[in-house]
């Protein structure tokens, strides 16, 4: 048993231990498949709708799958609990910082778009749109980023960084194939740490007296 | 044992810590509810490493002593049990962090 006093990481280990599941990184990188799914269907189903219908369906099936995963298998495994209003205060600060780095985000890129179809670029190194790919990357990669940050959610860097790769890739080969990659990447990596985790959490045995009480879960 | 000089009824000496809360895992047990504001059996026992029995015999002082609370709630169907530091829990927790931190602060180097 650990006897370190530092509450402050106490209550930081208690939080972590929900990302060591693996099914965020599986999650995340579920959705950048989808996307390039959408993005390779086209036009090729009749009408844009009905593409979006088929993304929305994916979505819909990974956000349920997840909620599942955590129902299911960490909950029973790591138990329940209502952490304090400081981390729900972080959370809240996340959601924020997310909404507002999107639209700032996209605002910053459309400009840059914008000016670079105007200036011109004489004899620089770099196309139009390796320099549109590389924002569009860096942009995708600082969101993520920040979202790993204020979760404490540490492989959250390098899933960042696959989603710029993936971003920006596909913004200067043009074709979804690094969606593909980044999210078999990022789903791999989580595939991995689940089976560690249900290795490392058995589900619990219970305890007969709190099963004479009713506590069946 | 050496007091400081200002507020001598302030002073905390050895044998006036909190002897519920001083063992290690009832330590750590009211610890890890300080830091959340509730919390069930299984995730206790994942982060103490305590058994069943331990966890159950010590709750059941910390309990009696009205530091934690045991709450039944229902998900769904399904019974579940909730635990959480009572204010008074909480009180002797933060009286039990400033006392040991003024006695060991008073030992001489």
């Amino acid at each position: 048993m650990a006897h370190q006093m530092s509450l402050a990481q106490i209550e930081r280990k208690a939080w972590t231990s929900y990302f060591d599941d693996g099914l965020l990184d599986i999650f995340l990188g579920l959705m950048l498949l989808i996307v390039g799914v959408s993005d390779l269907l086209g036009d090729s189903l009749g009408s844009r709708l009905w593409v979006y219908a088929v993304y929305a369906l994916l979505v819909g099936m990974a956000c349920l799958g997840y909620w599942a995963g955590k129902r299911f298998m960490t909950v029973p495994r790591l138990g329940r609990v209502v952490f304090g209003p400081a981390r729900k205060a972080r959370r809240r600060k996340t959601a924020i910082i997310l909404a507002a780095q999107i639209i700032v985000g996209m605002l910053l890129t459309g400009m840059l778009a914008a000016a670079l179809l105007r200036v011109p670029l004489g004899g620089a190194p770099f196309s139009r749109s390796t320099l549109l790919a590389v924002a569009v990357g860096l942009w995708v990669m600082i969101g993520v980023s920040l979202i790993a940050y204020f979760l404490d959610y540490t492989r959250g860097y390098l899933i960042g960084t696959l989603y710029g790769i993936g971003f920006g890739g596909v913004e200067m080969l043009g074709n979804p194939v690094t969606f593909f990659v980044a999210g078999a990447v990022t789903m791999a990596l989580g595939t991995f740490v689940l089976f560690r985790f249900l290795r490392k959490h058995p589900m619990v045995a219970h305890d007969p007296r709190m099963r004479e009480a009713g506590d069946a879960e | 044992m050496p007091s400081s000089d200002a507020g001598a009824e302030e002073v905390t000496t050895i044998g006036e810590i909190d002897r519920l809360v001083h063992e290690p895992a009832r330590l750590m047990i009211m610890a890890l509810l300080y830091v959340v504001e509730s919390a069930d059996f299984t995730f206790l026992i994942n982060q103490t490493g305590l058994t069943w029995g331990n966890l159950s015999s010590h709750l059941s002082k910390l309990e009696e002593a009205g530091y934690v609370e045991v709450e039944k709630e229902f998900k769904g169907k399904k019974p579940h049990t909730m635990l959480h530091l009572t204010d008074e829990g909480r009180a002797a927790f933060r009286a039990y962090r400033r006392s040991m931190k003024q006695v060991l602060d008073d030992l001489p180097d």
